[in-house]
């Protein structure tokens, strides 16, 4: 957890309030005296114990002003306070802002401290909250809040402290955010991998089959029901008959994107699944971006999906699914026949994002492949092994596990399953890295399509 | 961004709270040796501890350092050496001192008008406290009812500002 203070809070049990956001509540303080209350209470006991044990008045006189000072502050207040929490949004994606607002209202006999915001490891905040001091006495805190991690968090907590007029006691508080959901942050792709056989939906990609489009695909003799305007009249002067110019048909792909949450590798913030799901929004946002209609699968060993759909709404189902996929843990193996027929259409592109590490992960690619699907994988692995410096045998495994990877890869590319890297095969030096890396891979199957079909 | 050593020592530097802490818990200690100098490792150990104090980084060393002038200043009250006036001195230096250290504590922007009510009535409280009580140590009363009647009102004052 990291924690940010606005300045020092005492460190103790509190009492938690999970608030609404952008509501107000009365709240019970957990009361507890203060280091100052303490340090009075030692200030004015000592000599007064010494004065009493020697019997000397004098000593006395050193004991009288810290235990006045504790006469006229040390009684605890009993009122409760008033605490408010604001956030600005309560869902963002990755690298966004959002803005947490406290607002600490005590009653008579306190003031406020101070706020500390505890946040989980996917969020941080400023370190220095915006400070504002409210006409009746309480305190506004501000923070920024930059999402850093997707997934669905709801431990953030602000611990609002509140002192007594003399500091000597110390009220606090534990006001939870409620639920943040932050969504991946999708890469930008341009360059889409599309499936060789497109479905009759109208769409913006140029089919092999003419049609209705604007592209040139090739010159035939005039039929019956031709228009005049596509008479291509320089090759009907050459050969003294009626010729007419075909146009490509420009047609919609289907696509399921199938996310592989069966292992979960690599550094927090980095692991496979991490960026398999943003891999998978940048696809999504993409095919809907150019009216194709993209489905979602998730392998976790029981599947769950989401039906292949198009625009803006499917992108933000999709995403609102994924952020739960952390959670998902199952020993199942997973069965695509279980799968129905809308949310797996036949001949859909099937791009597959996977660190390519457990075995059920391979079981499902080579199973599609084998049922005619065009299928394409994204490795998403961008770890390895990390050898024992100075061991020989640490570096020849290491070797090994790199030629275990490339010969995986051949065997999946002999069955028919490009395998794309992201940032590219680990090992490999000078691979381009971050989100261009998956737009560079994908390139050469937006113009050479992925075939299906039996073999 | 250019790594910058003095950035990271601004960090440690002690706010001008903790300097004023500090400079009134140095005069603490300066007014404790002067009650009985015979024990001067105590002062000394005492100053040590306002320093550590004064960088934030471990608030028992506050405690340690009024203490420290405790200890010092009774030892001269029980020698003799230290003059009454001067055992008031101390005793509303400590607390002074330790009002001054949780200020600089629980600093929040802002704060400034809570400073007569949270830093100067305990003080004038203290001193109110101080000298009466060294009035009553030196004093050479003979028996009187009104002595009795006094001391009871004061003892009911006492428990109802506490209990209140």
């Amino acid at each position: 957890m990291t924690a940010v203070q606005a300045p020092a809070a005492p460190a103790q049990a509190a009492t938690t309030v999970v608030a609404e956001a952008g509501t107000a509540a009365d709240v019970d303080l957990t009361w507890a005296p203060t280091s100052h209350f303490r340090r009075l209470v030692t200030a004015g006991m000592l000599p007064l114990l010494a004065g009493l044990v020697l019997a000397h008045a004098g000593l006395l006189v050193l004991a009288a002003p810290a235990l006045a000072a504790l006469a006229i502050a040390g009684r605890r207040p009993r009122q409760a306070g008033r605490v408010s929490v604001s956030v600005s949004s309560d869902r963002c994606f990755e690298a966004e802002e959002i803005t947490v607002t406290v607002r600490v209202e005590p009653r008579e006999r306190a003031r406020p401290a101070g706020a500390r915001l505890v946040l989980p490891p996917a969020l941080t905040a400023s370190p220095d909250p915006d400070v504002h001091r409210l006409d009746d006495g309480g305190i506004e805190l501000t923070w920024q809040v930059t999402a850093l991690r997707w997934g669905r968090w709801d431990t953030a907590h602000v611990l609002a402290t509140v002192r007594s007029y003399g500091g000597l006691w110390a009220g606090t508080v534990s006001v939870g955010l409620g639920s943040v959901t932050v969504f991946p942050r999708p890469p930008a792709l341009r360059q889409l991998a599309l499936p060789a056989e497109l479905r009759t939906r109208i769409g913006d990609h140029v089919d092999r089959h003419a049609g209705d489009g604007v592209e040139f695909a090739g010159v035939r003799p005039f039929a019956a029901g031709d228009q005049l305007r596509r008479v291509n009249w320089a090759v009907s002067s050459r050969r003294g008959d009626l010729h007419v110019n075909q146009v490509a048909a420009e047609r919609a792909a289907e696509v399921v994107v199938v996310i592989d949450a069966l292992s979960d590798i690599g550094p927090a913030g980095e692991t496979s699944l991490d960026r398999s799901v943003r891999g998978a929004a940048g696809l999504v946002r993409a095919y809907t971006r150019a009216g194709d209609r993209v489905g979602l699968i998730t392998v976790y060993g029981p599947l769950r999906w989401i039906g292949p759909g198009t625009g803006q709404r499917q992108f933000f189902r999709i995403v609102e699914s994924v952020v739960e996929v952390r959670n998902l843990h199952s020993y199942v193996s997973p069965d695509f026949s279980l799968i129905p027929r809308a949310a797996l259409p036949p001949g859909a592109l099937v791009v597959v994002l996977s660190p390519l590490l457990d075995q059920r992960a391979l079981t499902v690619v080579t199973d599609l492949r084998e049922r005619g699907y065009p299928v394409i994988i994204a490795d998403v692995l961008a770890t390895e092994p990390v050898p024992v410096k100075g061991s020989a045998e640490s570096d020849l495994a290491l070797r090994v596990w790199r030629l275990e990877r490339e010969a995986l890869h051949y065997h999946l590319e002999s069955i028919g399953i490009p395998v794309v890297g992201w940032p590219g095969v680990p090992g490999a030096v000078g691979a381009p890295a971050g989100d261009a890396a998956l737009d560079l891979a994908l390139a050469p199957y937006a113009r050479h399509r992925v075939r299906g079909g039996v073999r | 961004m250019r790594w910058r050593p003095w950035l990271r020592w601004r960090a440690w530097l002690p706010s001008r709270q903790s300097l004023l802490a500090a400079a009134v818990g140095a005069a603490m200690l300066g007014a404790a040796a002067v009650a009985d100098t015979r024990i001067w490792p105590v002062p000394v150990a005492g100053g040590v501890a306002v320093a550590v104090a004064a960088a934030g980084r471990w608030p028992v060393a506050g405690t340690g350092a009024a203490v420290a002038a405790l200890v010092t200043g009774g030892a001269g009250v029980l020698s003799r050496r230290a003059p009454m006036p001067l055992v008031v001195v101390v005793a509303l230096l400590v607390l002074a001192y330790l009002l001054m250290l949780d200020r600089a504590e629980s600093a929040m922007p802002g704060n400034a008008r809570d400073w007569p009510r949270a830093v100067l009535l305990p003080l004038l409280a203290g001193g109110a406290a101080a000298v009466a009580t060294a009035f009553a140590a030196t004093a050479t009363l003979s028996a009187s009812i009104w002595l009795t009647v006094a001391g009871v009102l004061a003892t009911g004052a006492a428990l109802l500002a506490a209990v209140g």
